[in-house]
């Protein structure tokens, strides 16, 4: 190759990246041939400072260019991209609305895009009705089958999915893959802190509804059982229920029934009715309806208090003490787990404009849970962002609102040059050499 | 992509060379197969499909697709969350770019919780030499910068804000330049009255996690800003040349002299004194409005329907003068803006 030929395929190379929406006229004008860059005063100090590429900034004043400045910041994916929402009134310089892309920023302006904008060039691309769709039943479809498999074998699904999600938590660790939330977790310790306040509420729940009635409701129950079967009933028998402390005093009361009122004896409607008698219903500390007052009815109520203070403290002991097995948290879950509703006919979805989906880690349509925005929602990065994205040094940013500040103009030091370029020095040289036309 | 041919010496290292072509062509452009593209290297078409060399490699590289459409496996796709790049090296990976959750140590990417220096500086990898804040492969001489962590930014703003430090005190604490602090200043201030005035969504937010997460945090212990950098001077952008005996000594100071440069400590003296937080600034020595700029509103008479303002201006700055070429009709002529925004022809 000439040293022409290089210099031309340099500049086309070069140019195809740096401003190719500048004109070629436009670009010359703006070409400066002497190049700006700095010297660091304790190079002395340091020794061995490597060369500054004074070439590389070949292409700089370019980057004083609004349109570029905002690709630069990565308020927008491409420099035609900043383009189209300077033209379109996006952006703001100093609070000001410059509709030029080629608006010449100083150092210190603040420049700024409508954050809607940035979400759209940093986010997924939104997806249209049909596609959002498309992706959908596929989901749900798999979900039905995911469903069923757990209620058929909880176990085995609870394994599979345990597996999977060991696995993806090595696979992406540290990545950020927005479906996978720990709201679905197979972890037992993380689940179980999840369901400390579960527990809490349903151990409220059974608290409330022991009361001296339904102790001797299950006393009798349990004894009845028991009878029915021609077994005899010893204090044992209530272990499974009151424990082994409270057995004794639950045996007492049923000999109380059995001995002298031969409750057990009787039609189960006919002892219920009994036993209300025994222990009947309070309103307003008095109570209602016909009951026995004898000394025996006493003792009973009297032992049957004495039960409801102890076993309300056992009920919150097993609660607080005993830790949920695997097994229980498994059955909760596969019975947590509910079948999504028929999604309607794409032709129905696209009439109504939506349709209505709501699975653990997706709630509303795909990439449309707010169908007004122009990008994919909730908002999830592109695809093959970071190795794309270069914090420029000349520019500070801040994504939390979209705004930025033009520092200086970029410049080149040893051993680096601020301007952001595929191309190395020789490449830039050339360029360079093409458009000093000095007979370099 | 294009290849260079190797005569040029033009060829980077991802540059597939090849040999001289001897015919006459138009265009000396040849496909730039990748360099770890050798003849039993190639993967297989995708479901027997005729599939380009090109379209084969693209597919290995970007690997399966789930039903969203994503590259589920491509180590690409998803943003690092861990404060450090993941920038494409084809020297290493070789066109296979899938994730494995076996091999997590060869992804060459650092993170700063494992304490690795984030300077230009290469770091051995792999019997490898490879930058991590360094985007493109072909070029060396470009990096990303790192960016402030929150922690460092509210200390900034306090310190200039509450305790009043000037910006120059700030700028050598924390290792940082002067313009920089003063953007922090700025950009802290727009966020609050965001915050504030509630416009900061949901989506925004997320957005600004994922961007903080990715890029690796400053350090000023580690990779401090150089605050001895001044411009190149001007009058030393091109060779001057001056006779001298040969027995004369002539060294640097001579040169500045020769050039008629003033001290780079002056300079450096001169770049710190800008900014709204410096010590020297105007506003915070509570002289703000003493501009030298003449403008005044002319007295109004009896029978005036306007006031005239007067502004001083510099002749050749405004209007043109009889005589003077003036080709409006000229392609790319120069452009500037004016306050708010319109765009205007500039004098040239």
């Amino acid at each position: 190759m000439t040293l022409y030929q290089q210099k031309w395929v340099s500049k086309q190379e070069t140019r195809s990246y740096h401003g190719e929406e500048v004109n070629e006229g436009r670009w010359q004008t703006l070409f400066q041939h002497k190049l700006e860059g700095v010297a660091q005063l304790d190079a002395s100090l340091k020794g061995n400072v490597p060369p500054t590429p004074m070439v590389l900034q070949t292409f700089a004043p370019l980057e004083k260019r609004l349109d570029v400045a905002v690709f630069r910041a990565m308020f927008a994916s491409s420099v035609r991209q900043s383009r189209s929402f300077i033209l379109s009134g996006h952006v703001k310089v100093n609070g000001v609305t410059i509709n030029h892309p080629g608006f010449t920023l100083k150092p210190g302006d603040v420049f700024a895009v409508d954050p809607e904008r940035v979400l759209e060039a940093l986010g997924k691309r939104k997806p249209n009705l049909k596609e959002a769709y498309r992706v959908d039943k596929f989901q749900v479809i798999q979900w039905q089958k995911f469903v069923q498999k757990a209620k058929d074998d909880p176990r085995g699904a609870w394994q599979k999915q345990k597996d999977k999600h060991r696995k993806q938590k090595t696979l992406y660790e540290n990545k950020f893959v927005p479906e996978l939330s720990d709201k679905d977790s197979t972890d037992v310790n993380e689940r179980l802190d999840n369901m400390q306040e579960l527990k809490l509420k349903k151990m409220k729940e059974v608290q409330h509804s022991v009361s001296r009635k339904s102790i001797l409701n299950d006393i009798y129950r349990t004894a009845k059982k028991l009878v029915d079967e021609s077994k005899d009933v010893s204090s044992s028998a209530f272990d499974s229920q009151f424990g082994k402390e409270l057995s004794g005093k639950c045996f007492q009361v049923y000999e109380l029934l059995e001995n002298e009122n031969k409750t057990m004896e009787l039609e189960p409607e006919k002892a219920k009715e009994e036993l209300g008698k025994i222990v009947p219903t309070y309103k307003e500390g008095k109570p209602v309806g016909e009951f026995y007052d004898d000394s025996r009815s006493k003792k009973l109520r009297q032992l049957l208090s004495e039960l409801n203070t102890k076993y309300l403290d056992k009920i919150r002991d097993d609660f607080t003490n005993k830790p949920l097995s695997e097994d229980e948290i498994i059955k909760m879950w596969s019975t947590s787990l509910k079948k999504h509703s028929k999604l309607p006919e794409l032709s129905e979805a696209t009439e109504k404009g939506s349709y209505y989906l709501n699975l653990p880690w997706q709630h509303g349509m795909y990439g449309l849970k707010d169908a007004s925005k122009p990008y994919f929602t909730p908002w999830s990065p592109r695809a093959f962002l970071s190795p794309f994205a270069i914090l420029p040094k000349h520019i500070e940013i801040s994504f939390l609102t979209c705004h930025a500040v033009y520092l200086r103009d970029p410049v080149a030091r040893p051993g680096e040059s601020e301007v952001i370029s595929p191309f190395d020095e020789d490449i830039h040289e050339r360029a360079y050499m093409y458009y000093v036309k000095n007979g370099m | 992509m294009i290849a260079y041919r190797s005569s040029s010496g033009l060829v980077g290292q991802s540059v597939k060379v090849v040999g001289g072509q001897v015919n006459q062509v138009r265009y000396r452009r040849t496909l730039a197969y990748p360099f770890y593209s050798k003849a039993g290297n190639i993967p297989p078409a995708r479901h027997g499909r005729k599939q380009t060399v090109f379209k084969r490699l693209m597919d290995e590289f970007l690997g399966p697709k789930n039903y969203k459409g994503e590259y589920y496996l491509n180590k690409y796709t998803y943003p690092n969350q861990n404060h450090s790049t993941n920038y494409i090296d084809p020297s290493s990976e070789r066109g296979d770019s899938l994730l494995k959750a076996s091999k997590k140590e060869e992804t060459g990417t650092a993170s700063s919780e494992q304490g690795v220096d984030f300077s230009k500086g290469s770091e051995a990898l792999n019997g490898r030499r490879r930058k991590p804040l360094q985007p493109f492969p072909m070029n060396s001489h470009s990096f990303t910068n790192v960016q402030l962590g929150r922690e460092t930014k509210e200390q900034i703003v306090n310190d200039v804000m509450n305790l009043k430090l000037s910006s120059q005190n700030v700028a050598l604490k924390y290792g940082l330049k002067i313009q920089r602090i003063e953007a922090v200043v700025k950009l802290h201030e727009v966020e609050e009255n965001w915050k504030k005035s509630g416009m900061i969504t949901k989506d925004l937010q997320t957005m600004s996690n994922v961007m903080y997460k990715m890029f690796p945090v400053y350090d000023a212990s580690k990779n401090p800003e150089n605050l001895t950098e001044i411009p190149i001077p001007e009058q030393t952008k091109q060779s001057r040349f001056i006779t001298i005996a040969e027995s004369e000594p002539f060294g640097p100071v001579d040169a500045a002299k020769e050039f008629g440069l003033e001290p780079a400590a002056v300079t450096l003296q001169k770049l710190s004194e800008g900014g709204e937080h410096s010590s020297h600034s105007a506003i915070s020595k509570g002289e703000a409005g003493t501009s030298n700029d003449k403008t005044f509103i002319a007295k109004m008479h009896e029978g005036d329907r306007s006031a005239f303002r007067f502004t001083d201006v510099k002749v050749g700055q405004v209007g043109y003068r009889y005589g003077r070429p003036f080709r409006d009709n000229r392609k790319d002529r120069k452009i500037g803006f004016d306050a708010a925004g319109k765009m205007v022809y500039l004098f040239e």
